[in-house]
């Protein structure tokens, strides 16, 4: 998308440290074209991508989960547990579990701190769980900005109390435990296992079967079948 | 009031002061008693004008000033919270009650739970799915709460002598204009009289615990799975990265950058980058970072 494109060359270091982009002028009309952005393009339909919300067969949902079944695609066999929250442009697929007080699909982390004042970024995306997931619970996974999806892979498993950034790409078989977070638009392959209480830096990468051990810091790319990365960060 | 006639069977006086409010080692409550554990903290009340009382270990009593009142216990933060438990029966140690002020253009989803009595809520403020939220929390305008989160619960004390249940906290919860919490974020109420306060635009990400009494500056971002402890001061357009954690009674400076997964032990001067357990310049970090 053209949007992605420009905001994506606006966060790289190379514009967003220099000066041209410091100087009053810009700062106040970087302020208004995002003000105006966040006013306007959510009210559009340009990015709602789930147009019509579908229930499949064969559901387990418990009456005090909250989802918006005008904009919610849930598949056959799922099972919901209580206190759930699902908002808009989610897509679920067959067999997926979600355990107590999970919130799928909740606004992302991203915010501008221009001309002195903190703006967030509205995020327009959303979520796809595909087969076979198992989600525990107080789990939280945002939804993309800009119109593009947060995935999770095929039988993946999440442990309870794990955070999910905006963007985030996770393979198939993926098992992440308790209390890790991982950081915005990270790339996570198959087969990885990642540890308990683990902070994972956004924007990185993770080969395949990369096994991450508990309590570690990753800062930079891990690249596949590299065995473990030392304890620590 | 007289330190003696508070004090239970597990504390020993060492000089006898007067005390008319409870406190931390950063607020500024007129007279205020508070409890030291670490060496560090003696320093810190010293400078503090405003402190009258100390309950304290027997280790550090030589060392405070002959002006204020000591009492000596082996756990003095639970002796401490003991005595919030018998003070919070006056009126003069409470914040006052009030009725629910509830604008008519904030947006409350039904599924939310809000206290009968003493929640402020102010213009434009939107309330999602399943947030609960109790009594003496004040939200002023522009505020998101998202779902699952909860403003102003009760803390749990740390250390087995007292019955956690005892503590009656008498303090709320203050966000500020535009503040922005995420989903499954945790806001625990300030024992003593005064607010667990969040400054203007800052926003806190998910399943975040903030602790009792703590103190966030303007334009912070904190980022998600944060566990701030209690009584922390935290200054402006600070940046907490994932899975830090902060100390109690620690106090972080302006402009800070604490980098993710680190543990914040000791206080951090202003313009400070936090890596694991050390912090050096922000500007000498920068330029190492360069070089490489």
């Amino acid at each position: 998308m053209i949007l992605q494109k420009i905001f994506l060359k606006l966060k790289s270091p190379a514009v967003a440290d220099s000066w041209f982009m410091h100087t009053s002028a810009m700062q106040y009309s970087m302020k208004v074209c995002l003000t105006f952005f966040n006013y306007l393009v959510p009210k559009t339909r340009l990015c709602q991508r789930v147009k019509v919300g579908t229930l499949g067969k064969g559901n387990e949902i418990h009456p005090t989960a909250i989802i918006d079944y005008e904009r919610v695609i849930i598949g056959n066999f799922c099972t919901i547990e209580k206190k759930v929250v699902i908002e808009k442009n989610t897509i679920i697929g067959n067999n997926v579990s979600i355990g107590n007080g999970a919130v799928i699909g909740s606004e992302g982390f991203e915010l501008r701190k221009i001309a002195g004042e903190i703006i967030p970024v509205v995020h327009l995306g959303g979520v796809i769980i595909h087969d076979n997931v198992h989600i525990d619970a107080r789990v939280c996974i945002d939804k993309s900005s800009l119109g593009e999806y947060t995935e999770i892979g095929e039988s993946s498993v999440i442990m309870a109390g794990v955070e999910v950034g905006h963007g985030i790409k996770i393979g198939q078989k993926v098992t992440i435990s308790e209390g890790s977070m991982i950081g915005g638009y990270a790339k996570i392959g198959d087969h990885v296992k990642i540890g308990k209480r683990c902070s994972i830096a956004d924007g990185i990468s993770l080969g395949e079967g990369v096994v991450i051990p508990d309590y570690s810091v990753v800062t930079r790319e891990v690249k596949g079948h590299s065995g473990e990365i030392p304890k620590g960060s | 009031m007289r330190l003696s006639e508070f004090l239970s069977e597990k504390t020993e006086i060492a000089r006898d002061g007067n005390f008319s409010s409870m406190g931390t080692l950063f607020s500024h409550n007129p007279q205020q008693i508070v409890y030291a554990v670490r060496e560090t903290d003696v320093k810190k009340i010293i400078d503090n004008s405003s402190i009258s009382c100390v309950i304290t270990t027997p280790s550090l009593v030589s060392r405070f000033p002959d002006h204020m009142g000591v009492a000596l216990a082996q756990d003095p933060s639970s002796s401490f919270y003991a005595l919030q438990s018998l003070l919070s029966q006056y009126p003069e140690f409470v914040l006052p009650p009030f009725a629910n002020r509830i604008s008519s253009s904030a947006k409350i989803h039904s599924s939310a739970v809000i206290s009968g009595s003493g929640v402020s809520i102010g213009r434009d403020v939107v309330i999602e799915k399943n947030v609960v939220i109790h009594e003496q929390s004040i939200i002023e305008e522009g505020s998101v709460v998202r779902s699952n989160s909860i403003i102003g619960s009760s803390p749990l004390i740390p250390g087995s002598a007292i019955n956690c249940s005892v503590v009656q906290p008498s303090g709320g919860v203050y966000l500020h204009r535009e503040v922005d919490i995420h989903a499954n974020t945790q806001l625990c109420r300030a024992i003593f009289k005064g607010y667990t306060e969040i400054g203007e635009q800052t926003k806190i990400d998910n399943l975040d615990t903030v602790g009792q009494g703590t103190s966030i500056g303007k334009r912070c971002l904190i980022c998600a799975g944060v566990t701030i402890g209690e009584a922390v001061i935290i200054g402006d357009d600070a940046w907490i990265g994932p899975n830090a954690t902060l100390e109690n009674q620690i106090r972080v400076g302006n402009n800070v950058y604490i980098t993710l997964g680190s543990k914040v032990l000791h206080d951090i001067d202003d313009d400070k980058v936090v890596k694991d357990n050390y912090s050096i310049d922000r500007k000498r970090f920068k330029k190492v970072i360069r070089g490489m």
